[in-house]
């Protein structure tokens, strides 16, 4: 489970757009007029490696996580994970459609914290970097062109046209050669680097130039300085080349132990709450007593079947919120031709006994009380739109467990006592225990349940089809673009080798419509295309859970992959 | 000798290299190191696997890789090339990677190893001088309890127990009743049955201590000295004398005049000294700590020649050691009493349960170090119990081949005191088999640190290895491998050096 | 790393025991049932081993019995695959405490209480302790022989036989256990528990074969096995005939000791996610899965924690016993 999400919301933290409705309030937020000489110490498993976290190899959310209030950008994932503006940074609209042609505005005062003014070269460099399209002339073994700017991901910016901005200039404009649905998501937070730091230290007098000229010579000694100067030693933080343009800087790393934020002196928005933010690497399994026995203020760890129990256990020196995530539970048919559901009957007969109430009843509720079965594979149940959403594609016509219906169907077709493997990643406690109450359900409608959990399922058991059904999670955005290559013939995440001409052709248009209530449209027509060829099934959105001390005040639980830090510019500590 | 270490050098390079090789061989077969990509989701995910193939090398085969590494590592060996032990996955260095990690494994191992052969030969020594006495039972049924029980288990228990209850409880430090009597006798069981003797003096002694324990928890409640805690000079002053009074008797007998006078004027200077050095002491540091240290033993040998008369000697090795025992006295004074500042810097949470110190913590050097005691607690407990057993029943069982031997009876035929028996005769030649046991036991124990470190959150060279198997990343494990290894081999070639220079029918060839 | 490595010397010399069952040699055949007998004697009189075996054979008669083994079904009815309703949180209805809350003995419906998806409890522990018992034993079994094999090629040929195997032993001596433990069970404990035993076989045997090495080294040159040369007897004759039994009791004791480390050694490598893989269990699956549970739900931190320790403990007080039934040196009250 923690390969997929690290993985995913690695992928998703770039790339992530979000059609739901954006609302704007940043609840319970105080506004604080000054910093308060407090330290706040977070619980975070993984130990941050680099300052720039759009490379391939530094996409990660251990570098993303921390940074978030140190490289700020024109938006941020709110608490239920959509696309919010980042008004102190600066602002950004849709200026026309046909060519799409995005406006964005640089807050007059925005500066990086060594003074110099973050302008149009900044723009320029995170489009150069993000596109893909410089070329290093090297292959790699296999074929593969090396881009210059290792980038994690080159959607959006790859159809846009270099940034219309004259060195110095506080707007830019972004035009892109075909539509984009996801337009929203670019140029977020920690996707912009220290344009005047590349020049100074890999010696391009000037990158704005070097990309208007198409300069090979010049880009390639920025990329390399881009690719590498900012993956840091371990515990040794470069503050000289690594300015800020957000609320804190990074301070202090103390390897293997804790990584400290204070506040940025140059930040020109509303001061930080907490002067100091420590940010300490601990297991997740670990990370509850350290609560308990007060060495951290905050966690965000992902849930366990003990943890929610353990939490509330400690009494009231702590407060425990639970939540969802951005990241749902699914089963995939195998439909390749050698499979025994590549007969839709077969997976009817399936989708019948799999107990999808039970398992969010016996797995998910004791970690998340409000959970429920999620029936959409876009929109997540805590979202607003869901309902509105799951009850045009499907209702509730497959939550009900119909394990005579199964039965009838498995004997009517000659199939009864047909052995099903379920392949998923181990080891993973909870999708065992899901094996276990599918193979109780199931078995009684006279399919043999093989729990066929695999250290090598990723590796090879999902690539090479060697399962009857998968069982893994999705990190999630309802990232209209993003699931393209789940669902679409021979993309490359449709592990299932599910075909449909009608989706393929629906998800063409979704990628191009730039209306969300459309977008929303398209959505619901592909998802009930899935559901009646039952070609996957999603189960339940992933429980998260939150606790702070109980003096702690603004820690605000976040659905995304962007977790707690999201705003820890406004987290404080009530005097006790 | 040379011809000696030298071959054995020759051998123990061949011997490396082929351990290496193994262990890369095996790293490198135990998984896909591009497994996490697979069901990666970005669209470039072919870019990320083919940064990764060529990082990685995995485009060669195995034995490529594995010639690419020891040339790397042959510069490590060669002055002036530059040591390269490649990078991890992801492209930081290992060699900086494990000089992080090496110091927070060096601190935890050797606190926890020095602390295990202290007590667990101690231990040992006593429960083989009351073989088949309660002690003895006790310590046998400990001891196999300590092998049995898994590491990580008892790490939820320690943290549970000895850091979160204990913190409540000196929130608010009292003992009731029934803790208290259960907290005395158990004191009193244990003196009686380490003293020994016959039932009389055994009643006496359970009394006694039992007594004592009470009056002295009772007192200390009083006193509030679980939230102010400290010996105070007029504490420092009973226990240096009393100190001296025992090193006189461990090291000649009370009777020797000179020596317990040297003993007693070591333990004199020390008290002294604590006043006239206030100064320093406030705030030291550890190379004024060190130097203090070693100014007791030119001190020491002088009140040994003053003191000494016939058994100079004698009496300048008993001043020695009862001054450094009267200094560490001193020294646990003062930390002692900056207990409570650091606890108020730390709302009360004394013992940690995570990490190797307070993130930024600054202090003086006694808060730092109460800060660094504090967080080695826990897991020096979970390394040592394994050790300590080892250690307690290695140290058992050689004593007691020893006490069996003709030249013991000889020596007691000879009319001479039990203490001179044990102390001259068996515990010197008991000690000797025990060193071979150090340098078996540093494997396990570095073993043991790969758990431990994981549980409490240290990042140190056992993170570094599961890390990079979890990888399938050869290179920080090869780091971690190479480190360990090379120490095994050279604490073997010591322990055998040392063995043949304590036991003389040893001959090295 | 040496072959003249003090401190390895044997520390156990069995007394002097005669070539076993030679027909010729009567005489000795009456010492060695003696001395088989006077074993088996300081054995059984040894508390702490008649104690420790009787704690290992009723876990080892509960784990088999109880839910039955292969084919054959256990007197205990529930399956630990079976899900089934949570009850009470899935607090456990063994009650230990009669005296305290008055309702008396019982066992109930879930003695050690249900895990997540109402399995029971107790069959789960008894399935692990199965498993964690088989690795145990695979593993004592295989380093057993390879130690054996090894120890007595190097200690009987010596030469280039003996430095070759001590260079390979003086290789997996550089390597901590634990470390290389790891290593091979990442790679193979994918494929169920006999092969992880198996590969855990393979590289504990180290300490054992050095063992038995340096009996032969003091036992080839011992009168009797001259003797048996100068009769003509043959080098294998010799080695099984008279080499090896005398070996035994260093052999039983040090099998004992690894068995019981085996049982932690899979207990730590399940912790580090390495062991026996899910959908199976073990005891060290169990304790690791639970290891957060030890405030909400205690009996999933304890049970299989406790049986761990029966288990270890049973053995080395077993391996003590034995010990000093072998070597009645050691047990010498002191003069």
């Amino acid at each position: 489970m923690s390969t997929v999400l690290a993985v995913a919301a690695a992928s998703a933290v770039v790339l992530t757009g979000c059609t739901s409705g954006s609302d704007k309030d940043e609840e319970g937020a105080k506004p604080s007029a000054s910093t308060q000489p407090i330290t706040i110490t977070y619980a975070y498993e993984q130990e941050f490696q680099a300052y720039n976290p759009n490379t391939a190899d530094q996409n990660a959310s251990l570098n993303a996580v921390p940074l978030q209030q140190v490289l700020r950008g024109f938006w941020y994932y709110g608490p239920d994970g959509s696309v919010q503006p980042d008004t102190e940074f600066g602002t950004y609209e849709k200026v026309s459609d046909n060519p799409l042609t995005v406006k964005y505005t640089f807050n007059q005062k925005a500066v990086w914290s060594d003074g110099e003014p973050i302008d149009c070269d900044d723009a320029v460099l995170g489009w150069a970097a993000n596109n893909g399209k410089y070329k290093t002339g090297k292959k790699d073994s296999e074929g593969n062109d090396i881009a210059v700017f290792s980038s994690a991901g080159t959607v959006g910016y790859e159809d846009a046209d270099k940034p219309q901005c004259a060195d110095g200039e506080k707007t830019f404009t972004l035009v892109y050669t075909k539509p984009f649905a996801d337009w929203v998501a670019l140029f977020g937070g920690g996707s912009m680097m220290p344009a005047h730091i590349v020049e100074k230290e890999s010696g391009v007098p000037d990158i704005i130039a070097a990309v208007d000229g198409d300069d090979q010579a010049a880009l390639k000694k920025a990329g390399e300085f881009y690719n590498t100067a900012w993956v840091y030693k371990k515990g040794e933080l470069k503050p000289e080349i690594s300015p800020s343009s957000g609320t804190y800087q990074l301070s202090a790393w103390q390897a293997g132990q804790s990584l400290t934020l204070k506040a940025n002196p140059k930040w020109w928005g509303t001061p930080p709450n907490a002067e100091t933010i420590v940010i300490r690497f601990i297991k997740q399994d670990q990370q509850a007593q350290a609560l308990q026995n007060g060495e951290i203020q905050a966690m965000d760890p992902q849930p366990n079947a003990e943890l929610l129990k353990q939490l509330e256990g400690i009494g009231d020196s702590i407060k425990v919120t639970t939540g969802d995530q951005f990241t749902y539970e699914h089963l995939d048919f195998n439909l390749r031709n050698n499979s025994p559901f590549k007969d839709r009957d077969l997976r009817e007969a399936f989708t019948k006994c799999l107990p999808r109430q039970q398992i969010v009843d016996n797995l998910i509720k004791p970690q998340n009380p409000k959970a429920q079965i999620q029936n959409s594979r876009y929109v997540f149940t805590f979202q607003s739109n869901y309902k509105k959403v799951a009850d045009a594609i499907v209702g509730t016509k497959h939550d009900a467990l119909d394990v005579e219906g199964a039965k009838s169907i498995l004997e009517s077709k000659g199939k009864a006592g047909m052995t099903v493997r379920i392949a998923y990643q181990t080891p993973n406690p909870r999708r065992t225990s899901q094996v276990d109450l599918i193979r109780d359900s199931c078995g009684q409608a006279g399919f043999k349940i093989v729990d066929a959990g695999s250290e090598s399922f990723f590796a090879d058991g999902l690539f090479n089809g060697k399962f009857d059904i998968a069982m893994f999670a999705w990190a999630g955005s309802p990232l209209v673009t993003g699931s393209s290559s789940t669902y679409t013939t021979n993309g490359g995440n449709n592990f299932g080798k599910y075909t449909s001409p009608t989706v393929d052709d629906l998800i063409s248009k979704l990628n191009a419509e730039l209306n969300k209530d459309k977008q929303e449209e398209l959505i619901i027509q592909v998802e009930k295309a899935l559901w009646e060829d039952l070609a996957t099934i999603p189960v339940y959105a992933f429980p998260g859970i939150l606790a702070t001390v109980s003096n702690g005040e603004n820690f605000v639980y976040n659905a995304s992959q962007a977790g707690l830090m999201w705003n820890s510019n406004k987290w404080g500590l009530a005097a006790k | 000798m040379i011809v000696y270490i030298v071959r054995r050098l020759v051998v123990s390079f061949f011997i490396l290299l082929g351990a290496t090789a193994l262990v890369f061989w095996l790293v490198a077969i135990s998984g896909d190191p591009l497994e996490d990509l697979y069901a990666d989701q970005s669209p470039n995910k072919e870019d990320k696997i083919a940064e990764r193939t060529r990082r990685m090398h995995l485009d060669q085969p195995i034995p490529q890789r594995y010639l690419t590494w020891l040339a790397g590592v042959a510069k490590c060996v060669v002055p002036g090339q530059g040591c390269d032990l490649g990078t991890n996955q992801t492209g930081q260095d290992v060699k900086v990677l494990l000089g992080n990690a090496a110091g927070a494994t060096l601190r935890l191992v050797l606190v926890a190893v020095v602390v295990a052969i202290v007590i667990g030969v101690t231990v040992g020594i006593v429960s083989a001088l009351r073989q088949y006495s309660g002690f003895d039972y006790t310590i046998t049924f400990a001891a196999f309890l300590f092998f049995s029980l898994p590491v990580f288990w008892v790490a939820v228990l320690l943290k549970q127990y000895l850091a979160i209850e204990f913190n409540d409880w000196l929130a608010d430090p009292r003992i009731g009743p029934v803790p208290m009597i259960a907290l005395g006798l158990l004191s009193g069981l244990t003196w009686s049955a380490v003293i020994g003797g016959e039932r009389r003096r055994r009643l006496t002694v359970f009394g006694v201590a039992c007594a004592v324990t009470v009056l002295l928890l009772l007192y200390l409640l009083a006193v509030d000295w679980f939230t102010y805690p400290a010996l105070g000079p007029g504490l420092v002053t009973v226990f240096a004398l009393g100190t001296a009074v025992g090193v006189t008797e461990l090291v000649s007998g009370l009777h020797r005049r000179g020596v317990l006078h040297a003993s007693l004027a070591a333990a004199g200077v020390g008290i002294i000294a604590q006043f006239v050095l206030a100064g320093v002491l406030e705030d030291p540091s550890w190379p004024v700590v060190l130097l203090l240290a070693a100014s007791t033993v030119p001190i020491g040998i002088g009140l040994g020649m003053v003191f000494g008369q016939l058994d100079k000697p004698q009496a300048a090795r008993a001043a020695v050691l009862t001054g450094l025992l009267t200094g560490t006295l001193v020294f646990t004074d003062r930390a002692l009493s900056a207990v409570h500042g650091y606890s108020q810097r730390v709302n009360g949470r004394i013992v940690a349960t995570i990490g190797s110190d307070t993130p930024n913590f600054t202090g003086d050097f006694w808060q730092r170090f109460i800060d660094t005691v504090t967080h080695l607690a826990l897991p020096t407990l979970a390394i040592m119990l394994i050790s300590f057993a080892t250690y307690a029943r290695f140290t058992r069982a050689t004593m007691l081949e020893v006490m069996s031997q003709d030249y013991v009876r000889t020596a007691r035929a000879k009319g001479l005191t039990e203490r001179t028996v044990v102390m001259r005769h068996a515990f010197r030649n008991a000690l000797i088999p025990v060193t071979t046991l150090m340098a078996i036991d540093f494997g396990g124990v570095i073993g043991g640190a790969v758990i431990t470190e994981n549980v409490f959150g240290w990042e140190g060279m056992g993170t570094l290895f599961i890390n990079g198997l979890e990888r399938s990343d050869p290179n920080p494990v090869m780091g971690f491998f190479v480190l360990t290894a090379t120490s095994i081999v050279i604490f073997n070639m010591l322990a055998d050096i040392a063995y043949a220079y304590l036991d003389p029918r040893i001959r090295m060839s | 790393m040496t072959d003249t490595s003090p401190g390895q010397a044997p520390s156990l010399a069995p007394g002097a025991l005669g070539p076993v069952g030679d027909q010729p040699e009567r005489e000795f055949t009456v010492t060695a049932r003696t001395s088989g007998q006077m074993v088996r004697r300081r054995f059984l009189r040894h508390r702490g081993a008649m104690g420790g075996l009787a704690v290992l054979v009723a876990v080892i008669l509960l784990a088999f019995t109880s839910i039955g083994f292969g084919p054959v079904d256990g007197w205990w009815g529930k399956d630990y695959t079976r899900t089934a309703p949570v009850v009470d949180g899935g607090q456990m209805t063994l009650d230990l405490l009669p005296f305290v809350d008055g309702d008396g003995l019982a066992v109930g419906e879930h003695p050690f209480g249900q895990d997540n998806v109402g399995k029971d409890y107790f069959a789960l522990t008894m399935r692990g302790t199965q498993r964690s018992l088989i690795i145990a034993f695979v593993v004592g079994l295989v380093s057993m022989l390879v130690g054996l094999l090894v120890g007595t090629l190097s200690g009987y040929f010596r030469g280039i036989t003996e430095g070759v195997l001590m260079r390979i032993t003086d290789v997996f001596l550089t390597i901590p256990l634990l470390v290389i433990a790891a290593v091979v069970s990442r790679r193979w404990s994918g494929a169920g528990i006999v092969v992880l035993g198996l590969v855990l076989g393979l590289v504990v045997w180290v300490q054992l074969a050095r063992l038995v090495r340096g009996e032969f080294l003091s036992l080839r040159e011992k009168e009797f096995v001259e003797a048996a040369r100068a009769l003509g007897a043959s080098g294998p004759r010799i080695i099984l005939r008279h080499l090896l039994p005398n070996t035994i009791g260093t052999v039983i004791v040090n099998v004992t000791l690894i068995i019981s480390a085996a049982i932690l050694l899979e207990t730590a490598l399940s912790f580090l996610g390495l062991g026996v893989q899910p959908p199976d269990t073990s005891l060290g699956v169990l304790v690791s899965v639970y290891q957060t549970a030890s405030m909400t739900r205690p009996w999933l931190f304890w049970w299989p924690g406790l049986f761990i320790i029966a288990i270890a403990l049973s053995i080395n007080f077993i391996g003590d016993g034995l010990r000093d039934a072998f070597d009645p040196k050691q047990t010498r009250v002191r003069a």
